[in-house]
């Protein structure tokens, strides 16, 4: 019999799969409180997109469990349609609940906390006897009826038959999850690190069996669907060549799923509490999306300093002309601006050079994108693609840090180098002009810590690399303030503090 | 109602020549008055110059022809007091005679309409939205309004030709709402990917060809090559590629394409060639390319447009009227060429 773990981590396409800056914290997480023990609940799309477990799991892991949504439809076909009309009922109800909340105005006479509560009996027996079930979804005459009736109300802009598989490409995996949260592996609380499909589970756990989930956001899902859906070409590969193919069409497929994440999104945060970010700016995004103020609250990034100490005794007196990119090869980083910036350096700067240190296996096609970039801009010999390095060993190896995410929440990247004794030039997205310049009135007063630009502004971007890595004195000026800012405000020990907290009050529940 | 019209254009003529006369007159008697010492006539002859020139401003031709109207107003606003009367007697007049918009000589160029504001079921529907709500895209973008129009409008984006909705992108990625500025990243990128992508399975087959050596493959080599070629331009004419990376683009766009013009003559190249080195800055290594193109066919009034930018960039300012004279309605079909046309044709008129 599986041993209960306090708190089950719920995780989706990350820890302890893939290295990156969120596994990285739900490992110091998990090392930093050693006496609460953890069961990991990994949900993945496709296995062949995961290797190994990168990590070595601590001891107080007592559990790890894998999941892959790719199996959804494997395990549908022993089902059978069973359910009646008053589970379709509730459905329509639950559907009706999500769509006047995400509106925030209902007709007349609609009572919004009932449908809630519906909801949240719905999600409670789905997968269960009592409840729909897969093959419900699949085949039952009402669910046709349901789906045809949602279409002409609502995305008749939409073809139908895209309409119709979207549908059902969104919910199988729903079902699944119902069938996850029947089987997983007992705690005492769930905490999930993202809303989504791990949220989704999170929710489901919460309802059915009344344990405290709680919700930390790094990133804000949703939004990073969003990024997703917006720069998928399927949608037009779908149409190619169809003469019903219009901008109508995939727009409002674009916009269905992305209001399917966020209808999951609204059903997370209405099971969680509390609802933590990682500073205002996605505290406000969450409330914008639906979760409730009471419940939202802020722990900052944190890291150890005596870690990173022999990173910064290592550093030579000369700043190094190298400038470095510290995170995973994925579009959301953006390393074709880095790319960019690079080759706009050199030509102020010809001995910089530019590394991207991070993994490049997570999207492959973007990875030989990038070092194509390289090649046909004539730097392939002064652009490394290091791959997973010792952050430790290759931080004093850097004269700045450069992020040019289009999309962050608040990077331990920067942190890491700050305390390292690395400037840091990042665009101006999540936290990172926070970190970088200061947060309240006495943050500011430590100095600029490096440099903000706009997002994709490769030649904002190399102005103030060139800038930082000629003026010694302000580069000098931003390491100190780097150093101390870190030291101020991002300590471990009280962002380890406040999760012992939140830990202890749920678990006292 | 026609004569009416014609009456009253005939009375506006008539005061704004009787404007122009008390200005000259009274500016005169100023500057005598002036040269004196008397002040306070000096003064009040100014103010009345200033009437004179409003009166004068007020008919519409005068607009037309913005040399002397400025060397008026630098004349009537150098001294301050004045100047703010001067402004009230430019305001009044021409507000009180607006002038119809058909007598400006605009031609109502149209533009993308958001989607927001432009769809309607049937096409009279969608003409009636327009003319309710003319809202050109960047105007939507440029503006703070609900962030779902801009949205919107960005998303209208999507299949608009690069040249035209790369600026209107950029505009789009400093945008206050993240959802906006995201967006615009995404087709931006998008956009930018599918051009690369063309230009690595190109180089792809350029490998390819390079390894056979018959002469046969001569051909294919110059359509590789140009496509190449194309295709970088493509980058930096849609905008895609600034600064250092721009220069890098057109120096490879200009590689591939003169080396497919060693391979195979080609009209269209050698023109495209040109536009490169115009892009560059290289005038002189343009009109080499240029010459190329007309020697090999190209019509002299595609080439005129871009002889006259060599002679801009060469300093040649005389040569460049009867070039873009020469290049005939050419420039009618691009609307901004079309006012540079004008002012170096009649330049000679003016000065």
């Amino acid at each position: 019999m599986t041993k209960e773990a306090d708190i089950a981590l719920l995780l989706e396409g990350t820890y302890p799969y893939v290295r990156g800056g969120v596994s990285s914290w739900v490992h110091q997480i998990i090392t930093g409180l050693p006496l609460i023990t953890f069961s990991l609940i990994f949900v993945g799309g496709r296995r062949t997109d995961y290797g190994e477990i990168r990590y070595e799991l601590p001891k107080n892991v007592v559990h790890v469990e894998t999941h892959y949504l790719e199996d959804a439809w494997k395990q549908s076909k022993a089902g059978r349609a069973r359910a009646g009309e008053n589970q379709f009922l509730q459905s329509a109800q639950l559907h009706d609940f999500l769509k006047y909340s995400a509106e925030g105005k209902r007709p007349g006479g609609v009572d919004l906390d009932a449908l809630g509560k519906n909801a949240d009996r719905v999600l409670g027996l789905l997968e269960r006897p009592d409840g729909l079930c897969l093959a419900d979804y699949l085949s039952h005459p009402l669910a046709w009826e349901q789906i045809r009736k949602a279409h002409l109300e609502g995305d008749d802009q939409a073809s139908f038959v895209d309409y119709f598989w979207s549908l059902r490409l969104m919910h199988g995996p729903l079902f699944q999850l119902a069938r996850i949260a029947n089987s997983a592996a007992p705690a005492r609380a769930y905490h999930t690190i993202s809303t989504g499909y791990a949220g989704f589970l999170g929710a489901l756990l919460q309802r059915r069996r009344q344990r405290p989930l709680i919700l930390t956001e790094h990133g804000i899902y949703t939004k990073e669907r969003r990024i997703d859906l917006n720069q998928a070409d399927w949608f037009e590969q779908l149409h190619a060549g169809r003469e019903d193919a219009s901008l109508g069409t995939t727009t409002a497929l674009r916009e269905l799923w992305i209001r399917f994440f966020e209808s999951i999104g609204r059903l997370t945060y209405r099971a969680a509490d509390p609802i933590i970010s990682l500073y205002d700016g996605n505290r406000s995004r969450q409330l914008q999306d639906g979760a409730d103020a009471q419940r939202t609250r802020v722990i900052v990034n944190g890291i150890d300093p005596k870690r990173f100490a022999p990173a910064f005794t290592q550093r030579s007196p000369q700043v190094p002309k190298v400038i470095g990119l510290i995170g995973r090869v994925v579009p959301i980083k953006d390393v074709k601006t880095f790319i960019r910036t690079i080759r706009q350096v050199i030509s102020v700067l010809p001995e910089a050079e530019g590394w991207i240190i991070g993994g490049s296996d997570e999207d492959p096609v973007y990875a030989q994108e990038c070092e194509a970039l390289a090649r046909s801009l004539g730097i392939a010999d002064k652009l490394k693609f290091l791959g997973h390095q010792n952050v430790i060993e290759i931080l004093p190896k850097l004269g700045v840090l450069m992020l040019t995410s289009i999309s962050e929440a608040q990077p331990l990247a920067i942190l890491e180098a700050f305390a390292a004794g690395v400037p840091c030039i990042a665009t101006d997205v999540g936290a990172c002009r926070e970190q970088i310049e200061g947060g309240t009135a006495e943050d500011r007063s430590l100095g600029l810590a490096g440099r903000v630009v706009p997002f994709a502004d490769a030649e904002a971007l190399a102005r103030a690399a060139v800038e930082l890595l000629s003026d010694t004195e302000t580069w000098h000026s931003c390491q100190a303030s780097a150093r101390k800012r870190v030291a101020q405000h991002y300590s471990q020990e009280a962002m380890l503090d406040a999760y012992l907290k939140v830990y202890q009050r749920a678990l006292e529940v | 109602m026609q004569q009416t019209s014609e009456n009253a254009g005939g009375i506006r003529s008539w005061m704004s020549a009787l404007g122009l006369l008390i200005a000259l007159g009274a500016e005169l008697g100023a500057l005598l008055c002036a040269l004196r010492g008397e002040q306070a006539p000096a003064v009040g002859l100014h103010a009345l110059s200033a009437l004179g020139f409003g009166l004068w401003a007020a008919d519409g031709k005068v607009m037309s022809r913005p040399g002397p109207f400025i060397a008026a107003c630098m004349m009537v606003f150098t001294i301050p007091v004045l100047g703010a009367l001067g402004v009230a007697c430019l305001i009044v007049p021409a507000w009180r005679n607006q002038r119809p918009a058909e007598n400006d000589g605009i031609v109502e160029i149209s533009l993308p309409h958001a989607a927001a504001v432009s769809g309607g079921s049937s096409a009279q529907e969608g003409a009636q939205q327009v003319r309710i709500a003319p809202a050109p895209i960047e105007f939507v973008l440029r503006s703070q309004g609900a962030a779902q129009k801009r949205v919107a409008s960005v998303m209208a984006l999507r299949r608009m030709d690069a040249a035209r909705a790369v600026p209107l992108l950029r505009v789009a990625l400093g945008d206050t709402h993240e959802d906006v500025r995201l967006l615009a990243y995404a087709i931006l990128e998008r956009r930018e990917k599918e051009l690369r992508g063309r230009i690595e399975v190109l180089l792809g087959d350029l490998e390819a060809l390079q390894a056979a050596s018959a002469a046969s493959e001569d051909k294919q080599r110059a359509a590789v090559l140009k496509a190449l070629a194309e295709q970088h331009w493509e980058l930096v004419h849609g905008g895609f590629v600034s600064g250092d990376v721009e220069k890098q683009t057109l120096t490879a766009a200009a590689r591939y394409g003169h080396e497919s013009l060693l391979h195979a003559q080609d009209g269209s190249l050698a023109l495209l060639l040109g536009r490169i080195q115009l892009r560059a800055r290289k005038p002189g290594s343009a009109l080499q390319y240029l010459r190329a193109a007309s020697s090999l066919g190209v019509a002299s009034s595609v080439l005129a447009p871009l002889y006259a930018e060599v002679a801009f960039l060469m300093r040649k300012f005389d040569a460049i009227g009867p070039l873009l004279a020469e290049a005939g309605n050419a420039p009618l079909a691009r609307p901004k060429l079309d006012a540079v046309a004008r002012f170096w044709t009649t330049r000679e008129d003016q000065t």
